[in-house]
């Protein structure tokens, strides 16, 4: 049973079941609130709020989402208490010593991991903004100051746009939410970069990706339960094609839900999963799911539902829905509607999928034959302007015109229109990259192009300064584009977690572990049976200096270790 | 006496179905399908179909009124199949158009979708999945893909003779295949049909097509090899079989062992083929060598029956 009250002006909801206990105060504000310039700042402000709490005995975490922030902890009453008033205090004055630190752990954090189908659809769906900038890198890290980030907090991380859970024994006496006051704020509308749907782009090494918007609902999490069993059957079992073949939805946090299907492929199997894939598709598309099926599915969301820690388990999501302004829903309420949701419901939904969807296939592929449009990699139009010849030979030319640049040559252009300009990244080496709202992408390198000095500031001068990023210095250029299409082609990769220098560096300190190690232990096997040596001086400070060295390596290995995983938001 | 080489004299129904197409019977039409027992008569039908110019418009009347009717669905897509070739022309590859390779991804795009439409309401339609073999030739989609697709088919219809014939030439080195893999599935077709089902024929279309590879002077020596001689024998004696009594593709089938046999110079099997073609004749393969082919199937079939 759920109960509502509230803390110091924070609505709040709680389950009594016996153990430890549980709680998590989550915030209305996530990545879709930023802009690609200022992305990351949440995540920053997530991370700085939590050091305080340090690195206790209980299990404590933070996450950034699209649309929720979520602070979280299991351990004792008094944990929950004083983890809860640490956040919040930590929130209205963050421990901004920590500022650079944090920003490196979260380049680690963001070079460590590993993109999943939101990051490769993102950009495609939303563009470079909203939902969509789970694509990039958080590039707003490297401009913003300890002003920025405490005035994002501010605005953001206040007691009108909190909710809070809380699960245990009884409800903890003695909460506090000192939280600044602020009002609760909207979700943001999400963007659209695709003119058509159902659409498709082609990237990656195999892996055959299905995305779809669909509105929160019973009959959604059944299409996606219905697919996850149609894929696996169909392209493992039945056709042996994949290993990993799945589905799953998720909500987005604004009443809609994002259903994503993956299906893996060995490099000569890649069609025949595309084909499978886009088969079932329109299968379920055509026919929906039969009565039988659809019963099974049923039985097993059932049972979740009806395990003893189901309440306890919805708590942080029935948060966000406070916050997201969506009515609360209890599990009786949510049954009823499971076992009410028709078949026809259910086909309603995959034929709406279907047309919604967003299809990625493995690189140098299409998929217009099964109806699907492809995904803009380049813009309708140039911007009107001055064309300024590229110095490399088949490469596109550049226009620079009052409104924007664009890159053109015979196949196409790319434009990123000031107006509509999501960020310029500005190296101190003269290299730009202007990255519209739309995803298109244009890279200016010095030299490149046959333009006066003049020009190319005028470039600066009128680019918004909200989207200015000031980018360290980098190791090496990227390489000139062939077209405008492959300059403008979607691609925002992270760069590679070490540099060649780094990863050198690794493999010599490595080594040097490996060799002192083993002189330590032939030293203290030796000295074992020679006492002349155990009488010498020498031979101390000698194992003193090796034992000190071992211990710093191993402790930088250790350190390295924890920070990745205080990192873990 | 002068073989018959119009297909109609062996199979009626061609002549009832361009009748029905040209006046627009879709009923008569339907009833035809409907009444064919054998797969691979439902194929030439379909193939015949596609060649009637304008039947598009009568297939999309009967969509429109039956958006669900998968036969007119696959026959349209059979047709628009046919037009995207006819868009690409005979001409090399090099030699086609941009207009020409434009309206041929067009309509196989159109062709592919309606049967993408079909197999998703009923993954058992064996011409959908024939026609779905061809239309993943021609859009490049993979040799993968197309094996799934004849699997497919297979698992609907087994030994399914057209989609056989479909799949050989996606396995062609023409076509991305090899010539290892092309034989391989050849003598798989022959291993698995059934007493008198029609799939030794795929051996013999197989060995035209590696005969009609090699340079012309080289092209006697291969098919005089001991190894080609006893596959053709072994897959003939299939075709020969008493049980084999098939309407659609025998004739074919007998011409193409006719030929390689007779160029071998082995009048005693080619007279066998010519015997049990009786009085019909086919110019397929026989427009290969040049020249008039009919002429060349009938001095062929004389000298045989005459020697043999």
């Amino acid at each position: 049973m759920i109960h509502q009250f509230e803390v110091d002006g924070v609505p709040a909801v709680f389950v009594q079941r016996p153990g430890r206990f549980a709680a998590g105060l989550v915030f209305r504000v996530g990545w879709a609130d930023e802009t690609l310039a200022r992305h990351g700042v949440t995540h920053l402000v997530e991370h700085l709020a939590l050091y305080r709490s340090g690195v206790a005995d209980h299990h404590l975490n933070g996450t950034t989402g699209p649309l929720h922030t979520h602070f979280h902890l299991e351990g004792t009453e008094a944990d929950v208490s004083s983890f809860l008033l640490s956040v919040c205090q930590s929130l209205t004055a963050l421990p901004m010593e920590r500022l650079e630190t944090e920003k490196d752990i979260l380049r680690t954090e963001e070079a460590g991991r590993s993109p999943g189908a939101a990051e490769a659809t993102g950009q495609w769906r939303y563009g470079a903004q909203s939902h969509g900038l789970c694509s990039y890198p958080e590039w707003g890290l490297h401009g913003v100051d300890e002003r920025a980030v405490q005035q994002w907090a501010d605005t953001w991380f206040t007691q009108g746009n909190a909710a809070l859970w809380v699960a245990g024994e009884r409800l903890p006496q003695g909460l506090r939410l000192p939280l600044r006051p602020g009002r609760r704020m909207p979700v943001p509308a999400a963007t659209s970069a695709l003119p058509v749907t159902p659409a498709y782009f082609s990237g990656g090494k195999g892996q055959v990706l299905f995305e779809t918007v669909l509105p929160r609902s019973t009959a959604t999490a059944l299409y996606a339960a219905c697919l996850d069993r149609e894929f696996f059957r169909v392209l493992r079992q039945e056709g042996g094609y994949s290993y990993t073949a799945t589905a799953a939805q998720a909500h987005r946090g604004d009443g809609w839900s994002t259903v994503v299907a993956l299906a893996d492929a060995l490099p000569e199997q890649q069609d025949a999963v595309l084909g499978g894939f886009v088969d079932v598709l329109a299968r379920l598309a055509a026919v929906g799911v039969p009565q039988h099926e659809l019963d099974a599915l049923r039985r097993r969301v059932d049972e979740e539902y009806t395990q003893p820690d189901a309440e306890a388990g919805r708590l942080s999501g029935l948060a966000a829905d406070l916050l997201s302004g969506l009515p609360p829903r209890t599990i009786e309420e949510l049954r009823a509607e499971l076992w009410s949701t028709t078949a026809e419901e259910v086909h309603a939904v995959a034929r709406q999928a279907h047309a919604a969807g967003l299809l990625r296939v493995p690189n140098g592929r299409r998929a217009d034959w099964a109806g699907y449009t492809a995904a803009p990699t380049t813009s309708s139009v140039a911007v009107a302007g001055k064309r300024h010849r590229s110095r490399e030979k088949d490469a596109p030319d550049l226009v620079l015109g009052p409104e924007g640049v664009s890159l053109v040559d015979d196949e196409g252009a790319a434009t990123v229109r000031y107006d509509a300009c999501a960020a310029v990244l500005n190296w101190p080496d003269g290299g730009r990259r202007l990255i519209g709202t739309d995803g298109i992408t244009i890279q200016l390198e010095p030299g490149c192009f046959d333009v006066d000095v003049q020009s190319l500031a005028m470039v600066d001068a009128a680019v918004p300064a909200h989207a200015l990023v000031r980018m360290p210095p980098r190791q090496q250029r990227p390489a000139a584009p062939r077209t405008a299409a492959a300059q403008a082609a979607k691609a925002a990769p992270a760069g590679p977690p070490f540099t060649k220098v780094q990863r050198f560096m690794l493999t010599v300190f490595t080594a040097a572990a490996w060799v002192w190690g083993v002189i330590l232990a032939f030293a203290v096997a030796g000295a074992a049976g020679d006492t002349s040596m155990l009488t010498d001086p020498a031979t101390y400070v000698l194992y003193g200096v090796m034992g000190a060295v071992e211990a710093a390596l191993i402790r930088s290995v250790l350190r390295r270790r924890r920070l990745r995983k205080a990192a873990g938001g | 006496m002068r073989p018959v080489f119009d297909p109609a004299a062996v199979v009626p129904e061609l002549t009832r179905l361009h009748h029905a197409a040209v006046a627009g019977d879709w009923q008569a039409i339907d009833t035809l399908f409907a009444e064919e027992p054998d797969p691979y008569g439902i194929v030439v039908l379909a193939d015949t179909l596609s060649e009637i110019a304008g039947v598009e418009q009568l297939l999309g009347r009967v969509l429109e009124y039956q958006p669900h009717n998968l036969l007119a669905t696959a026959l349209l897509a059979g047709r628009h199949t046919h037009l995207a070739w006819d868009a690409r022309t005979d001409a090399p590859a090099k030699g086609v158009t941009p207009e020409g390779w434009a309206g041929f991804r067009a309509h196989l795009n159109q062709a592919e979708q309606l049967l993408i439409r079909a197999t998703a309401l009923d993954p058992g339609h064996a011409l959908a999945w024939t026609m779905r073999i061809t239309t993943a030739m021609g859009l490049s989609l993979g040799q993968s893909e197309s094996e799934r697709r004849y699997r497919n088919l297979a698992k609907a219809s087994p030994s399914p003779y057209g989609g056989q014939r479909n799949r050989l030439q996606q396995l062609l080195p023409k076509w991305g295949g090899s010539w290892e893999a092309a034989h391989a599935f050849a003598q798989a077709c022959l291993r698995e049909a059934p007493p008198g089902g029609l799939g030794g024929a795929i051996v013999a279309m197989y060995h035209v097509d590696r005969w009609s590879s090699f340079a012309a002077q080289d092209r006697p020596e291969y098919l005089r090899r001991p190894q080609v001689r006893q596959e053709l024998a072994e897959a003939a004696a299939s075709v020969l079989h008493p049980a084999c009594r098939a309407r659609y593709g025998f004739i074919t089938a007998h011409s193409m062992f006719a030929m390689l046999a007779s160029l071998a110079d082995d009048q005693r099997a080619a007279a066998a083929h010519f015997r049990a073609m009786g009085p019909y004749g086919h110019t397929y393969p026989w427009a290969l060598l040049g020249g008039d082919a009919e002429a060349v199937f009938t001095e062929h079939r004389d000298r045989a029956l005459a020697q043999g």
